[in-house]
């Protein structure tokens, strides 16, 4: 008995001294970033940091992603386009590297989605993965607001996000956010940090173009209430209506679901993004 | 508390310690004890079905002890019906209500009749279906004069609630659990050392296999007419590996558990895809409910004694019934019926015992004939599946038809990691296949040093090949 315990207690600290010397290797060497949940945006991240000779720049969601990857030409977009997850704040972190990187762009195009991406107040399951780990670094600090850490802090060991064996698992609590449901089109936060794209823009005499995917036609009954509603888009009004004028309706059966596409359709449609740029 | 979590690798050492420390090999603290262990372990799913779980425990107990003591033939049927009916009946009620209320409005609504039955909206008691089994075989044992019924309480409190068995299986017989329970229990170095070995080989089915084959089986099966037939077939594969890896992976780490408690659990799984036909397959897969089938059911109905058609209906019976005990949907009935299908052959050319022994035992590789049984086996198996993971037969037939169009001839979209792992693991299987688990005796002759890194290489497997946490299928049933 006594020598099962001491061989089992043994082989357990190995066993569990094994996984934390890979798990620092690949913290250290940031290899954990392919691999992770959110490694999308990990390369979003890395190649913000990048130069690039593209005049036109691209943020967006899962499905702006979508588009990019089977969009025949691509030459003269850069996208940065990862997960909504990120929230309109790592949308504009990410846009705050690419200039800081000195990239010059003539244009920067906002993809979203209007009834998921917008309404991300931080209060998202995958805002740990996607949001806390890849932008919660003691860098990117001082560009979040008060109403930022204010939903950070209700998100379960926020703090530890940054811990390297939190960092290089998948590991998440488990969060479900208790806050009222959101009943304007677009988040407090989405829309500070939307206006704060708009500054940046503007600073660097970049025209900044807030465009919708084409949606599923089942849709329509939705986005014409919310046109129909008051959206509190105050600062913004130019860019969404321009927004709500270009919603384009495909068919429903061209979508695997709410907001994606079938890969069968976009490889049939190599031009789409084209199209809406 | 699932087996892959980090509450279970608490709880586990603690009654470990408590159970050979504590309770000074004293056994009837000793059953408490895991008695205690099996009830908080239950608890921690929903603590309001273990009363159930409890009613259940006392109503089986009580009548077995009536059974046995009842002087006449009607008091032994009246006291067995009593048990069957309330145990089935709760079953009925929590897991089938529904399915029959819809069906029949369905059915009446193709009539042209309109009928609105009232859905209850009733979760599910995780191991309802395991442990009516244990206690429906406790009680027809008596009743039929296999064993006699246990006095303690206790005893067969924990031979129907053992935490290890108590969610997903095995399905144990009294014969075989209850005496192991009654008798003064010692620690077995060696056999505590199987179980870990065996907790090992279990994690790395679930977590390694069954978690990344689900990641893409998933994808696939969600939106079947967005992926070509070939891809749509390796769908199916990694689905077959997932149930398998799922479920298996969930058993090895029961026995292995039960083991290091001194108790020996019934086998359920011996390498089913290394099978040459059909009726090998089902005595390699899920063994203890194939088994339950076969006693209480197949051979109380005549088994195959009778006259041809005999055979076929008792064949159609059993598998359709262990379609049905997997779930209230017909996709489970469909899987039953076509397993139906596959077997009724053997059974009529009287062919369904021709593969009793491991295949090529002895030898490293197989024949080209028994290569050939095996992926025969394994096609038809792995279409059966189909059914099994469909939401509705709509959804199955989709599948199937697609699987069968022209782009079967293109190549798939494969994940090359899972594919990879699969291998490894389908050959580390191979070898192993003439042990009761694959890795039992792997490197058990090799210098220890050699054998600990064979050990903490699966560990690190377990731990960089992790797949998306998924929760054990069978746990549903």
């Amino acid at each position: 008995m006594r020598s099962f315990i001491v061989k089992s207690v043994t082989f357990l600290v190995i066993a569990s001294i094994l996984p934390l010397i890979v798990l620092w290797y690949l913290f250290v060497t940031n290899k954990f970033e392919s691999f992770v949940n959110g490694a999308e945006v990990y390369a979003s991240i890395k190649m913000s940091k990048e130069k690039s000779k593209k005049k036109k720049l691209l943020l967006g969601d899962s499905v702006a992603k979508q588009l990019v990857m089977y969009n025949k030409d691509n030459s003269q977009i850069n996208s940065l386009a990862c997960n909504q997850a990120v929230s309109m704040v790592g949308h504009y972190l990410l846009f705050k590297n690419y200039l800081a990187a000195n990239n010059k762009i003539d244009t920067l195009v906002v993809l979203i989605n209007p009834l998921v991406s917008f309404k991300n107040n931080l209060d998202q399951l995958f805002t740990f993965h996607y949001f806390l780990k890849p932008f919660y670094t003691e860098h990117n600090k001082s560009e979040f607001s008060e109403m930022v850490y204010n939903q950070i802090h209700k998100i379960p060991f926020y703090s530890a996000s940054q811990f390297p064996f939190i960092k290089a698992t998948n590991w998440s609590p488990d969060f479900k956010s208790t806050d009222p449901k959101l009943t304007t089109f677009l988040s407090p936060i989405s829309r500070e940090y939307l206006l704060k794209i708009k500054d940046l823009a503007e600073q660097n005499n970049i025209t900044l173009l807030i465009y919708p995917p084409p949606l599923r036609q089942s849709l329509k009954p939705s986005i014409d209430s919310i046109r129909a509603s008051d959206i509190n888009v105050q600062g913004l009004e130019k860019e969404f209506n321009v927004y709500f004028n270009r919603v384009k309706y495909i068919d429903d059966q061209f979508y695997v679901d709410q907001p994606h596409f079938k890969k069968k359709f976009l490889k049939s449609h190599p031009n789409l993004l084209s199209e809406i740029l | 508390m699932l087996f892959n979590s980090i509450e279970f690798f608490i709880f586990l050492p603690i009654v470990f310690i408590l159970y050979w420390f504590v309770t000074k090999k004293n056994l009837k603290t000793q059953n408490l004890l895991l008695l205690a262990a099996s009830y908080f372990f239950y608890a921690c799913w929903d603590y309001r079905f273990l009363f159930l779980l409890m009613f259940s425990t006392f109503l089986d107990y009580f009548t077995g002890l009536k059974i046995y003591e009842s002087k006449t033939k009607f008091q032994k049927k009246f006291w067995l019906w009593l048990s069957i009916s309330v145990n089935l009946g709760f079953l009925g009620i929590f897991k089938y209500y529904n399915f029959f209320a819809t069906s029949f409005a369905e059915a009446l609504g193709h009539l042209g009749v309109h009928a609105d039955f009232w859905t209850l909206s009733v979760i599910l008691p995780v191991g309802i279906s395991f442990y009516t089994f244990h206690g429906l075989s406790y009680v027809i044992d008596i009743y039929k004069d296999r064993i006699i019924p246990v006095k303690n309480y206790v005893e067969y409190s924990l031979f129907v609630s053992f935490f290890p068995l108590l969610v997903a299986g095995p399905i144990e017989r009294a014969t075989h659990l209850l005496p192991q329970i009654q008798k003064k229990r010692e620690f077995n170095y060696s056999k505590a050392v199987d179980g870990l070995r065996q907790i090992l080989w279990g994690l790395f089915k679930k977590i390694v296999i069954a978690d990344n084959c689900a990641e893409y089986a998933n994808k696939v099966f969600m939106y079947p007419a967005d992926n070509s037939g070939s891809t749509l077939v390796v769908g199916a594969i990694f689905f077959a590996f997932q149930i398998y890896g799922d479920f298996s992976g969930y058993s090895d780490i029961a026995l292995g558990t039960a083991r290091l408690f001194g108790i020996d659990l019934l086998r359920n799984f011996a390498f089913p895809y290394f099978s040459r036909d059909i009726a090998e397959f089902w005595r390699r897969w899920h063994i203890s409910l194939s088994s339950w089938f076969r006693d209480y059911v197949y051979i109380p109905l005549g088994g195959s004694k009778g006259g041809l058609w005999m055979k076929i209906r008792n064949t159609f019976i059993i598998f359709l019934l262990s379609g049905f005990w997997h779930g209230a949907n017909w996709t489970f009935i469909a899987w039953g019926a076509l397993n139906a299908i596959y077997f009724l052959p053997l059974l009529l050319l009287n062919t369904n015992r021709n593969n009793l022994e491991i295949v090529a035992q002895g030898r490293l590789l197989p024949s080209f004939r028994e290569l050939l049984n095996m992926a025969t086996t394994f096609m038809l198996t792995t279409f059966a599946w189909i059914f099994f993971r469909a939401e509705d037969l709509h959804h199955a037939f989709s599948y199937i038809s697609r699987i069968f169009s022209r782009s079967l001839f293109t190549v798939p979209e494969l994940s090359t990691q899972t594919g990879l792992l699969l291998i490894l693991f389908i050959a580390v299987e191979w070898i192993g296949r003439e042990n009761k688990y694959a890795i039992q005796h792997i490197g058990l002759r090799w210098p220890r040093f050699i054998r600990w890194v064979f050990y903490y290489s699966i560990t690190l497997a377990i731990f960089i090949f992790a797949g998306k946490e998924q929760p054990f299928i069978y746990f549903q049933f």
